[in-house]
């Protein structure tokens, strides 16, 4: 890792396209401005890994307990009806399905 | 190398085959978060399990997210101002059981958004406290659970 030190005012240039300043230091806490363009994510660390783990948790969720579920879940009609290419399916035979 | 081009027959465990076209093809330049690695994804919806779908990664079908649009959820709900455009910005949001098995959560604080006009996608997370990453979702009252 990197190890820099900057005071307060000062900036850290990131390729050329991301900035990061550090505004204060009080009492531990320090605080940080980042300027970056929108296609780069800027995200608190643990932030990031929660939604990681969420992911991962979605996807160990086993299909027949969601549904389920899902069958007892109060859901709201969409009025406006939203197209979205979604490919057909065919379903697996039972026996090809492990 | 990113070779636009569906693969003809996708097998997806516990779903069934999918034939997908390039129009079924959406790609994601970030992946989705902590899946960094699959950069393609197709919707499969089956007619029994609608409004669910599933975002399922092309090149490893077994990785597959329960998806909705959020608006079945919170009719409200509403991206931030730069994916405003409905036309273009579609938001599903990812379906979970919670640690108690009888509730469903949604993941309205990191949607994945897609962009239908350039067929990509990224999953967002939401900035501020307005949604939450576990959003429980309504269950209907059973008069006979004991």
């Amino acid at each position: 890792m990197l190890v820099i030190t900057r005071k307060p005012g000062e900036e850290i240039a990131i390729d050329g396209v991301v900035t990061i300043r550090i505004l204060s230091v009080d009492r531990g806490n320090v605080r940080i401005g980042i300027e970056a363009p929108r296609t780069v994510a800027v995200y608190r660390r643990e932030l990031y890994h929660r939604v990681e783990q969420l992911n991962h948790q979605a996807l160990m969720t086993a299909a027949p307990s969601l549904l389920k579920v899902l069958r007892r879940a109060r859901l709201y009609a969409v009025p406006h009806l939203v197209e979205l290419p979604s490919a057909p399916v065919q379903p697996n035979p039972p026996e090809a399905d492990e | 190398m990113t070779v636009q081009r569906a693969p003809r027959l996708l097998r997806i465990p516990r779903i069934g085959t999918v034939r997908p076209t390039r129009r079924h093809l959406f790609y994601f330049p970030a992946g989705l978060i902590g899946f960094e690695h699959l950069k393609r994804y197709i919707i499969v919806s089956i007619p029994q399990q609608e409004p669910l779908r599933w975002l399922v990664a092309v090149d490893e079908p077994t990785i597959g997210f329960p998806v909705m649009l959020p608006w079945h959820i919170v009719p409200s709900y509403e991206l931030p101002p730069e994916f405003n455009d409905p036309t273009t910005y579609v938001p599903l949001v990812i379906i979970t059981l919670a640690s108690d098995p009888t509730q469903l959560v949604a993941n309205l604080k990191a949607p994945v958004v897609l962009n239908l006009k350039e067929q990509t996608g990224q999953q967002l997370i939401v900035p501020g406290d307005r949604y939450s990453a576990t959003h429980p979702i309504v269950q209907v009252q059973q008069a006979s659970q004991g």
